[in-house]
């Protein structure tokens, strides 16, 4: 609805300014990777269901095009549209427009866009996929593979100032946004919407530094919990004594249901340059009140020297989630067994408490050769271990495959070659 | 024709000569000669030139203005004002760009474009060559040797 409006204006603007600027251009990377891993298939996202395996060589989880157009309508007015092919589960318009905007800046303090922008979640989702913005060869993935969540269709307003030699600028957003998510090898990937998001992002820019600060309030809207609820409360209602045989199992299922839960999301980040180095470092909080989407804290650290068209950088990455024990709260399973029903609701369970686990630390080593201007070719690797069954950004090699505990390390190689134009 | 060849090398000789005055000059950055702005700092020029304030001290909105035919002066006024090569301020404006933030500064051919555009449009902002300054510009950012 919101994007339609911003078609409308920019029909009805076409009457009000005669001739707009129309600018067009695009970005793109072509990336190559490859593991050394059997047991951990490597996937750029939690929207990606496929994975990377040893001794298999994909472009399809880090290559894609995007074009742009901004329509200039006056100095205060201005169009933006910008689509993306990514080896979307689901190819069509609503997943490959990325950016559908009608701005309106009145003064150079204040800003007012409707339509689809980008998510400002964390410090680069609005950049993920420009991968000639950055100097890795993909966004740190502890952080940013969780949240595939791109854009957001609504309302942002930003409030810019200078405050002496520092640049203030305060962005207020609302809206929702839906996309793509799997995991354990499941060949299909469901939208899982985010309703009602509030959000703000902070930025401190000098000369040399820059600090930001972005919190964001959600709502999940996801019914994917409602047939193990509606499952649990059967068994609870029917099965004579389950509460001995699986304690409070009802206020469990309704603990771990997403729908209408409320997410909050933090990261504090910054990067300071020298003449030949930079140093970028964000940490990153979720909180959730399901326990399907347990606690995550996220971060990582890089330095990056720059030595003419070359970078040199390494990084440091971490994610760790708080787990819920299930086997510890008393389930009987040799009789849960032999209830019809039982092992298949302790197992669905067991997936959802899962689903969001990613405990891991990846240290990688890369470099960026800038041999034109507007093309740089990368090489990265990561050393990725993955710890306490925070397995599921991997993907497994056997389809719904839920198995817990997987730990273990594999290397991840990635070449890309990233443009604009 | 042996005078004319000679006639010929001296203007090819000439013009060269001034090609090297012209391109050894500084770089200044200059607005319309009507524009309040008087003086800019550093930080200020990189706001405006960086995307992150597109405005004059006086809050009124600017138009940065790049060369888009001279690359070794686009280089070398980038150099000079945030110290990285054009690949990496490319690489800037491309997360700036493409993430809806904001718009890089309008092209214009060469200076002379450059120059008229700016003697036409009075919240124009540009940087050229010193010797080029006409007195329908001003002077707001000169950098350090």
């Amino acid at each position: 609805m919101i994007i339609k409006s911003a078609f409308c204006l920019l029909l009805v603007s076409n009457f009000a300014w005669a001739a707009p600027d129309v600018r067009v251009s695009g970005f793109g990377t072509i990336g190559f990777v490859t593991t050394d891993s059997k047991d951990f298939g490597y996937r750029a996202d939690f929207s990606k269901s496929g994975g990377v395996f040893k001794d298999e060589f994909d472009l399809a989880e880090s290559t894609n095009l995007g074009i742009q157009l901004d329509i200039i309508a006056s100095d205060q007015i201005d169009f933006v549209f910008q689509g993306i092919y990514r080896d979307q589960e689901d190819l069509d318009l609503g997943s490959a427009l990325n950016l559908a905007f009608i701005r309106y800046a009145p003064t150079a303090n204040w800003s007012f866009r409707l339509g689809r922008t980008a998510f400002d979640l964390f410090l680069l989702t609005e950049y993920r996929d420009i991968g000639y913005a950055y100097s890795w060869a993909h966004v740190p993935t502890e952080i940013y593979g969780v949240i595939p969540h791109r854009y957001l269709d609504g309302v942002d307003v930003t409030y810019s100032q200078r405050l002496g030699d520092i640049t203030f600028s305060a962005k207020l957003f609302y809206g929702k946004n839906e996309f793509a998510v799997t995991a354990f090898s499941a060949p299909d990937a469901p939208p899982f919407m985010f309703d009602n998001i509030v959000g703000l992002a902070l930025d401190f820019q000098s000369i040399n530094w820059d600090v930001a600060l972005n919190h964001t309030q959600l709502k999940f809207d996801s019914q994917a919990a409602h047939p193990l609820v509606a499952g649990v409360t059967q068994l609870d209602a029917f099965v004579p004594n389950f509460s001995a045989i699986w304690p409070n199992a009802v206020d469990f299922v309704n603990a771990a249901d997403l729908d209408n839960r409320q997410g909050a999301y933090t990261s504090i980040s910054g990067q300071y340059r020298f003449d030949t180095f930079t140093i970028i470092s964000e940490l990153a909080k979720n909180k959730t009140d399901s326990l399907a989407i347990q606690g995550v804290r996220s971060g990582y650290v890089s330095g990056i020297y720059h030595y003419n068209a070359h970078n040199f950088f390494t990084s440091l990455a971490f994610s760790d989630t708080e787990k819920f024990d299930l086997d510890a709260t008393g389930i009987n399973l040799p009789v849960l067994g032999q209830i019809p029903g039982g092992l298949e609701a302790y197992g669905a369970s067991k997936f959802i408490l899962n689903y969001y686990s990613i405990n891991q630390t990846t240290l990688s080593v890369g470099w960026r050769w800038d041999f034109a201007q507007n093309i740089s070719f990368k090489l990265q690797l990561d050393h990725t271990q993955i710890n306490k069954g925070g397995s599921t950004f991997w993907q497994p090699s056997i389809e719904n495959d839920t198995t817990e505990n997987r730990t273990g390390h594999v290397n991840t190689l990635f070449a890309n070659l990233s443009f604009l134009y | 024709m042996i005078q004319l060849n000679l006639l010929k090398t001296i203007i090819v000789i000439g013009a060269l000569i001034f090609a090297s005055f012209v391109s050894s000059t500084e770089l200044v950055v200059v607005v319309n000669k009507n524009n309040p702005t008087s003086i800019l700092t550093r930080s200020q020029v990189i706001d405006l030139y960086m995307g992150k304030y597109i405005a004059f001290p006086d809050g009124s909105k600017a138009v940065p203005v790049d060369i888009e035919d001279d690359l070794a002066t686009r280089e070398k006024f980038y150099a000079s004002l945030v110290g990285m090569p054009l690949a990496r301020v490319n690489a800037y404006w491309s997360k700036v760009k493409f993430s809806g933030r904001a718009r890089p500064p309008m092209q214009q051919k060469d200076e002379s474009a450059i120059l008229a555009f700016v003697m036409e449009t009075e919240n124009a902002i540009a940087y050229v060559h010193e010797n080029s300054v006409t007195d329908d510009l001003k002077i707001v950012y000169r950098f350090d040797k």
